[in-house]
């Protein structure tokens, strides 16, 4: 508990001092009716000479808005002061502008000049620091509002197929791949959201601090922000993955260099108190909304359940095995010996099956194997454990999607499958068999089967075996 | 020559005490402290006038130099008449009462 505490106070901190640091940075950035210079009037310039070389300074600044509006009223501040002195030693009002102006230097070089004062060491450091700090904090906001969005998307999405059943439109499964598609889609959509924020806040933020335009330094936080979320996307963020969850984690760099590029120059939105309660609330109304649903779907639409299904028959179930290999004659099959399998997990995170000779004959598997060679454990698409869909094999293959030979240990034989790391094994069933004296292979154990979803990242993913 | 006027200028908003001035203000500092430096070095120093006109087209640059650096710090202050004016003040780690300053 005290764990879970410092980590949301931890992150929670981060994520407050963030937005402090990118407000500071809007106000330096932007210029908006409530910033305290823009009340000062320029003075009037009948002749435009000021006007001019005002414009000839600010050409060559590339400042955020704030430091160009209050390098502008300086000057002006200081011309006004400079004329008056001029004026007052008996100059006429013309003459005094020139003369001033002059005082000043070139407006090319005095732009220069006070670009390069601007744009110091010191404050591009603080914009890297600060860049990389709201960037953190960005993240935990974008990753928090992220999450919320993939579940208002889930929650619509549910809506419209919860409406579609309702009317009698067949709609996806997502129980036949363990729900992989929804979950590797949202787990996309936010980290989608957290690089855009968490980008967005890294440019606005180190532009501000280190007193440039933010579109010149967006080209820098755009390879930063592709290489890191990129990465993360690709290879850092593990769990379950679908085609469409890796398509989308594959457009988070992309989203990265828009972040940075796409209208940056903009202000960033202000997300006020009644924005966020308005947003609360209609995710609550959303999830009210899915559970009446749900209600309705369940006690009005579970007309399946009234009669059993034509597949349910009342005598034992035929698993198909037929589709592997005809079972091994017993005249083959020595005292039983191959006695039966199991399953378990195995230390490297797979799933270890193996099959015994039987403990009490203790026969030796070089006795029990003196009919067979070339053994193998094979696995293979099984049907959901639903009975209103059948039982056993899926006959729509007719062949193992995954193969591995039979270890020979003293008293049984073993194989490890990581069905975590294959894209399709869904709902599956393991089978050992051999090839015996007549050169034909047969089935020689039932060993077990499950189900599982791949687990793994981007890349693992794609350079699966299947 | 910038070195130079980055010391001078500092020089003179540190003759101010605490306290602020905007940059006509600091420009006048410099060219009094130039003739004061004048009147002590003969023949051989620069006219006020010149080191003056010489000054002026890098004292923003300077000043705004200064306060990147964290040596002073910028602030706006309304005058009686309403008006705003940006005025330079040494940065010191305690700051004095901000009176009618508009600090950013």
């Amino acid at each position: 508990m005290i764990v879970l505490l410092l980590w949301v106070g931890g992150f929670g901190a981060l994520a407050f001092f963030a937005v402090k640091l990118v407000r500071r940075s809007e106000r330096r950035l932007g210029t908006g009716p409530s910033d305290y210079y823009t009340t000062i009037a320029p003075r009037p310039d009948a002749d435009g000479l000021i006007s001019a070389y005002l414009a000839g300074v600010a050409g060559q600044l590339v400042l955020p808005a704030a430091d160009v509006a209050e390098v502008r009223m300086e000057l002006i501040d200081h011309l006004t002061d400079s004329i008056s002195s001029l004026e007052a030693e008996g100059m006429d009002h013309e003459t005094a502008v020139r003369e001033a102006l002059g005082r000043l230097g070139p407006a090319a070089e005095l732009g220069r000049q006070l670009r390069a004062a601007h744009q110091s060491t010191r404050r591009l450091l603080a914009g890297a620091g600060g860049g990389v700090f709201s960037a953190a904090g960005g993240f935990v906001l974008g990753y928090v509002g992220g999450v919320g969005l993939a579940f208002v998307l889930l929650i619509i999405g549910a809506l419209c197929f919860g409406l579609l059943t309702l009317v009698g439109i067949p709609t996806p499964n997502f129980n036949a791949d363990q729900n992989a598609t929804p979950n590797s889609l949202m787990a996309a959509a936010t980290l989608l959201v957290a690089a855009f924020v968490a980008t967005r806040y890294a440019v606005r933020t180190s532009a501000g601090l280190s007193r440039r335009a933010p579109r010149s330094v967006a080209g820098f936080w755009a390879a930063a922000s592709a290489l890191v979320f990129g990465w993360l996307a690709i290879f850092g963020s593990h769990g379950q993955q679908s085609w469409p969850g890796v398509i989308a984690f594959l457009f988070v760099p992309v989203v990265a260099v828009a972040a940075a590029f796409v209208r940056i120059e903009r202000p960033m939105p202000h997300v006020g108190r009644w924005s966020l309660i308005l947003a609360i609330g209609g995710v609550g109304v959303l999830g009210l909304s899915l559970v009446l649903l749900l209600g309705v779907t369940v006690s009005g639409g579970g007309s399946n359940n009234d009669s059993p299904s034509p597949l349910v028959t009342s005598g034992p179930p035929d698993y198909h095995f037929g589709i592997v290999a005809p079972p091994a004659p017993d005249a083959w099959d020595p005292q039983g010996s191959i006695f039966g399998g199991g399953m378990r997990s195995d230390a490297s995170g797979g799933q270890l099956y193996s099959t015994v000779t039987d403990p009490q004959a203790a026969v030796p598997m070089s006795t029990a194997l003196a009919y067979w060679h070339d053994l193998r454990f094979e696995a293979w698409h099984s049907l959901p454990d639903d009975p209103t869909q059948g039982f056993g094999l899926d006959t729509k293959y007719s062949s193992p999607f995954a193969v591995l030979p039979a270890e020979i240990h003293p008293t049984w034989l073993q194989a490890v499958f990581h069905f975590e790391r294959m894209r399709d094994a869904g709902f599956y069933e393991v089978v050992l068999t051999g090839v015996g004296p007549d050169g034909k292979r047969y089935m020689l154990d039932e060993c077990g089967g499950g189900s599982t979803s791949f687990n793994g990242s981007v890349w693992d993913w794609i350079t699966a075996p299947q | 020559m910038t070195s130079d006027l980055r010391r001078r200028a500092l020089d003179a908003i540190d003759d101010l005490d605490g306290g602020a001035a905007t940059g006509p203000e600091v420009l006048r500092r410099l060219r009094e402290n130039s003739v004061a430096g004048e009147s002590g070095a003969g023949d051989r120093a620069p006219t006020a006038e010149s080191g003056a006109s010489a000054d002026e087209p890098l004292l923003y640059p300077v000043l705004h130099r200064l306060e990147a650096d964290w040596k002073i710090r910028a602030t706006w202050q309304a005058r009686a008449d309403g008006t705003l004016h940006r005025t330079y003040r040494r940065r010191r780690l305690m700051l004095r009462g901000p009176g009618n300053t508009v600090s950013r």
